[in-house]
């Protein structure tokens, strides 16, 4: 849809694009990436993505990086100041996050149960905004609220149908579906089955 | 080198050793001479050096007659020094190795190192003072040096005090004090407008600072107890100079100096910037990226440290 995406202000400071090694600096920085990735890919309704496309992209590679943007005064008290300025025919050169700092991103990802790879070459991944509890708590919340509980529906009805045209999860990809019903399951709230032409699930 | 008078090398009564250091070299101005080998001595009221193969070869200056001191840093081949700045020599100064010299300054060699405390303790020596109330013998008594026409290095400290010790008195003479007072002020007026002039030269590029501007600046940045005043010799004319010139006024005028449009700096950008070399300058910056206070930029175009905006940005 909309392709105007907003870029966050970490995404003009060029230190975004180097792998910090202070500790708690580091934290927030991979915080921001994460984050970052998670809005980009719900934006561009991207559900799977391989770590060559990744490279490639905008996301982590910021072609406009200008760095010389900023004021840095000295101040009486031997502090230093940072004043955002803005540029005027600066030079441009890229922001580019090397890739052994978009694995080591697209590890947090992981951690935090928003990434799952889907080999074991580590080639491609699978990329959740909200993760696959998160969307099972939303449809069982609405298999509830509808009065729905012991009904059978094929994959399609769910992501598809008119009955959930406006719930959030309209229009979910297959992939990340199938784990927000695999959570349930595991709670016991519902049973991926079988059926005529495909997968279904039964809510309990 | 004509400031200097003989001595025994005793100290007086009321007058205490501070430090000494062998391995001392004088030099007249840029020159070298005779004394080349000896014993350097501090005391609370002099600066004393006598020969190390010539016991009785012993010669002061009172330290009153300083003006103010600089470091000269060792380099290859050459030894730490310290430069000694000095008021003309008293009408009636006692007898010492010459009667006349062209130059104002002597220079300190420290050829078995101890340059660095030295210069220390004489700093701390001219900021305290302490021979101006721990009176000696007659023949050590001051003569303070300029004649009138001549630079004064008396500075606001000096005035300060004398205001002090007028309040003291019993019977105070209040216009007196009113007088020293707009002293005072019209003294530290001319010093702002001298600072000001100065930074406005720097900043607009035009014009050179001239040697009497300067030396009047550094006897003032003196008195206000900056004990290493930014000299022509240490950071030679050009930018450096003036950016570490205008580091110090930044200071005393309180505005925010910009030292970087790029809002970044690389290790070489900050050491020209605090006057140290790469090396310290990149540790000083690892530092502070350890405490989270900067962050790092690694590119192509370099290694460039930032404020850390991750922490203090929302």
């Amino acid at each position: 849809m909309a392709m105007s995406f907003e870029w966050p202000w970490q995404y003009r400071f060029p230190p975004f694009f180097t792998l910090q090694p202070n500790v708690d600096t580091r934290q927030k920085q991979l915080a921001a990436w994460c984050s970052l990735v998670l809005s980009f890919c719900r934006l561009h309704k991207q559900s799977s993505m391989t770590v060559m496309e990744a490279q490639e992209s905008p996301l982590f590679n910021n072609v406009k990086l200008q760095r010389s943007k900023g004021h840095l005064f000295l101040l009486p008290d031997s502090s230093l100041k940072y004043l955002w300025r803005k540029a005027e025919g600066r030079q441009q050169t890229e922001g580019k996050l090397p890739v052994e700092s978009i694995q080591i991103v697209l590890e947090e990802l992981r951690k935090k149960g928003n990434l799952e790879w889907l080999d074991k070459s580590k080639s491609s991944f699978l990329i959740m905004w909200r993760r696959p509890e998160e969307w099972g708590k939303l449809i069982y919340q609405w298999v509830s609220r509808s009065g729905q509980n012991n009904s059978v529906f094929t994959l399609y009805e769910l992501t598809n149908g008119e009955d959930t045209e406006d719930e959030e999860f309209h229009g979910l990809d297959e992939a990340t579906l199938l784990r927000a019903l695999q959570a349930l399951q595991q709670e016991h709230k519902a049973e991926i089955i079988t059926v005529s032409d495909g997968r279904g699930v039964k809510f309990f | 080198m004509d400031r200097f008078v003989w001595t025994s090398g005793l100290l007086e009564i009321n007058e205490t050793l501070v430090i000494q250091q062998r391995g001392v070299r004088i030099y007249d101005g840029e020159e070298k001479i005779k004394f080349d080998a000896g014993t350097l001595l501090l005391s609370t009221h002099r600066l004393i050096w006598r020969d190390q193969k010539n016991h009785e070869c012993c010669m002061a200056i009172l330290l009153s007659q300083i003006v103010f001191i600089e470091e000269q840093a060792a380099g290859i081949g050459k030894s730490a020094k310290i430069v000694v700045h000095l008021h003309p020599a008293p009408p009636n100064k006692e007898p010492g190795p010459f009667q006349s010299s062209k130059n104002s300054y002597i220079k300190l060699s420290f050829k078995e190192h101890g340059q660095i405390e030295f210069y220390r303790r004489l700093s701390e020596e001219m900021t305290q003072r302490r021979w101006e109330n721990m009176p000696v013998s007659q023949s050590l008594q001051t003569n303070r040096g300029p004649q009138p026409g001549r630079i004064r290095a008396v500075g606001i400290v000096g005035i300060e005090r004398k205001l002090e010790e007028k309040r003291k008195e019993t019977d105070k003479n209040i216009s007196e004090a009113f007088e020293d007072l707009s002293k005072l002020m019209i003294k530290a007026k001319e010093m702002v407008e001298l600072s000001k002039s100065i930074a406005n030269k720097i900043k607009d590029k035009q014009g050179d600072i001239t040697e009497d501007e300067t030396i009047r600046f550094k006897s003032y940045l003196l008195s206000m107890g900056i004990a290493n005043p930014v000299t022509r010799e240490t950071y030679g004319s050009g930018t450096q100079y003036h950016m570490q010139l205008a580091k110090q006024l930044a200071g005393i005028l309180q505005v925010p100096l910009e030292v970087s449009e790029k809002g970044s700096l690389t290790s070489e950008e900050f050491a020209k910037l605090v006057g140290m070399s790469v090396l310290l300058a990149k540790e000083r910056l690892l530092l502070a990226e350890k405490m989270g206070h900067l962050c790092r930029d690694d590119s192509v175009e370099g290694l460039r440290f930032y404020p850390n905006l991750f922490m203090t940005q929302s």
